[in-house]
């Protein structure tokens, strides 16, 4: 089991009042698992992957990942995991605007090797596997562009790219195609499943109902609580 | 700190022009504030405090009417005063309270071989003398050769080591430190040496005020001033009593006299320089403080994306004043570049126009100096955004991107 999270809640202040972004929720996800999270705006997905990715502090609970919990963990230790294991995806586009694509989507590897990000273009690119994924999300021919001159989708799909860069052991992915069409969305869910199949675990959070079918596993997100809902409920739509 | 963070930090500077730029230049000028004002406050204070312990006399008594240049404690002024009664050594070396007298003797000469401008030649009494022989020993160990002289730093001696005087050549036994003042372009004789002087000059037609007293009809030595050093205690006003009542024509200065003009312009000055290095550091930690604040709100996705790929708290602190020690350390090396040019090509010229005793620092003393402003000016960026940085290290990455959405 690759991440174990129980009775897991995330509190907020909102006018005085206290609500439960997360409540109570519990959660586990394997290697090459492809979960997928349905969920309407605001009823706290995009909460739930950032606490899954250790950016956030959970207010109770436990997120336990291959075995170390993160509660015990410290921040650098945590950051650590979250630069090698961890693929996020957030939901807003962001990058550094003032390098180009490929430094954006090359910064995990650089964190991780402690060098500086010295590929300027694809072709000096040594690690295939990173080229070929450049390649199936159509954006190889975008990389030396800066940020700034990329569409909306375009950005979406080189934030997978860097989410994917550094091999991680789970990709966790919220509204990975809200930018994107059809095909695009289409291009991006298979290659999360098929990152899923060559044994990385995949949680993505989204309301696109596109991506319930390649879900292992479909939960529903409703104000704070996560409910298992099976393959069958979703399985047509 | 590693690699990519050291690579961050660079881009960051360099693909922000316009920002960096900026900021460094701000420090570029505080660092030439701060080495010029250093330097010079240093020059200032090396200045006051050789002259104030080269003139070793607590009083100087001197020819009433002239006056004495408070910078190298000489008569300057009208030469027909420059000359004390007949018998005022003597008469001053018995009073209560003195410790020792010695005289000394001015001439001045239009012109000679080693100087285009006046020289002051200034003789002195080995026997008595407690004020220019220490200074003296300070470069000759040995005593004074016979008719050698000993000259200030800015007489030239050529390869020869000799000044020509009315045709006669004088071998140079040593050239003194500097002392930033008049002093500089003098020349030291004992008072035999003098006498040779006098002979030749007069051989050549020139004759020297002193001679034309001596002709008055009496044989006893005249002096240009006399330096007194008094014992503990002593009272120098009823010391100026004994003096007045026995003698007119003459005057009495003080040591405390003579520098509390130059101490009030040396500090004023002083006060001026750090005043504007003063202004100069608020002005810059003020800017910096603003722009990496401001800068900070503008890139709270840039520091969320960090947090999202791996970047640690502390570590992005460490980034936030990495950038403020490259934007201090560039400016810091630009301005001590520029300053570093501008002081040492004009400080002769800063020098004469200062109007107080300005000595150039040591080597050492500079390279301390220098040392003093690198380890200021590379602390003041990452010291004035350690708060912002400290911000910038608790950023809520979630919630800055969806602050951002929204």
């Amino acid at each position: 089991m690759i991440l174990n999270v129980s009775n897991l809640s995330k509190t907020y202040t909102r006018r005085g009042e206290e609500f439960n972004a997360v409540d109570d929720v519990e959660f586990f996800a394997w290697s090459g698992d492809f979960s997928v999270i349905y969920g309407e705006s605001g009823s706290g997905k995009s909460t739930l992957l950032s606490l899954l990715s250790g950016i956030s502090c959970p207010t109770q609970g436990s997120i336990i990942f291959n075995g170390a919990d993160f509660a015990n963990l410290t921040d650098a230790e945590i950051s650590a995991i979250r630069n090698e294991k961890i693929g996020y995806v957030p939901q807003e586009s962001v990058f550094l605007p003032h390098f180009t694509v490929l430094e954006n989507i090359l910064l995990p590897k650089a964190l991780r090797d402690g060098k500086k990000i010295e590929v300027k273009s694809i072709a000096d690119l040594t690690d295939v596997d990173i080229a070929s994924k450049l390649e199936a999300l159509g954006i190889a021919h975008l990389v030396q562009e800066m940020p700034a001159e990329l569409s909306g989708g375009e950005l979406k799909r080189a934030a997978i790219a860097r989410a994917l860069v550094n091999k991680p052991e789970i990709v966790i992915a919220d509204e990975p195609t809200s930018n994107l069409d059809e095909i695009n969305a289409k291009i991006v869910f298979e290659l999360l499943a098929e990152f899923a199949q060559s044994g990385t675990s995949v949680l993505v959070a989204t309301h696109d109902p596109r991506g319930f079918k390649y879900g292992d596993r479909v939960y529903t997100m409703h104000k704070g609580h996560l409910l298992p809902s099976g393959e069958s409920d979703f399985g047509g739509l | 700190m590693n690699k990519t963070d050291l690579n961050l930090i660079i881009e960051n500077y360099l693909r922000n022009p316009f920002r960096s730029f900026g900021l460094s230049l701000l420090i570029a000028l505080l660092a030439s504030v701060l080495l010029v004002g250093g330097l010079l406050s240093f020059s200032l204070s090396k200045g006051l405090n050789r002259l104030s312990s080269r003139l070793g006399a607590d009083v100087i008594v001197i020819p009433q009417g002239s006056e004495v240049n408070d910078q190298t404690v000489l008569l300057q002024g009208d030469s027909k005063y420059a000359y004390l009664p007949h018998g005022s050594l003597e008469f001053i070396r018995g009073l209560a309270g003195v410790d020792v007298v010695t005289p000394q003797y001015f001439l001045t000469t239009l012109s000679s071989s080693c100087c285009e401008q006046k020289v002051m030649i200034i003789g002195f009494d080995p026997a008595s003398d407690f004020v220019i022989q220490p200074w003296i020993h300070e470069v000759l160990t040995d005593k004074l050769p016979k008719g050698a002289i000993v000259v200030g730093s800015d007489i030239s001696v050529g390869e020869k080591k000799t000044v020509r005087f009315f045709d006669h050549e004088y071998p140079v036994a040593a050239t003194l430190e500097p002392v930033g003042n008049k002093l500089d372009q003098a020349v030291f004789v004992d008072v035999a040496t003098l006498a040779d002087i006098r002979e030749a000059a007069k051989a050549k037609g020139v004759i020297f005020l002193h001679q034309d007293v001596k002709s008055e009809g009496s044989d006893s030595p005249i002096y240009s001033s006399v330096l007194i050093k008094l014992r503990a205690g002593a009272d120098i006003n009823r010391l100026s009593r004994e003096i007045h009542t026995r003698f007119d024509g003459v005057q009495i200065r003080t040591r405390k006299d003579l520098f509390s003009g130059l101490e009030k312009s040396a500090n004023f000055l002083q006060v001026v320089v750090w005043s504007i290095v003063g202004l100069f550091l608020v002005i810059a930690v003020a800017a910096i403080v603003i722009s990496f604040s401001l800068a900070t709100r503008e890139r709270r996705r840039e520091y969320a994306l960090l947090r999202i790929v791996g970047y640690a708290r502390r570590r992005l602190r460490t980034l936030v004043l990495g950038e403020s020690l490259l934007v201090s350390a560039v400016g810091t090396y630009i301005g001590l570049l520029f300053s570093s040019v501008a002081f040492f090509t004009f400080k002769i010229w800063i020098g004469e126009h200062v109007n107080v005793p300005f000595i150039v620092p040591e080597n050492a003393e500079i390279a301390a100096v220098y040392a003093v402003v690198i380890l200021l000016l590379h602390s003041v960026g990452p010291v004035a955004v350690y708060g912002v940085a400290n911000k910038v290290s608790k950023i809520d990455a979630y919630a800055a991107l969806r602050e951002v959405e929204h």
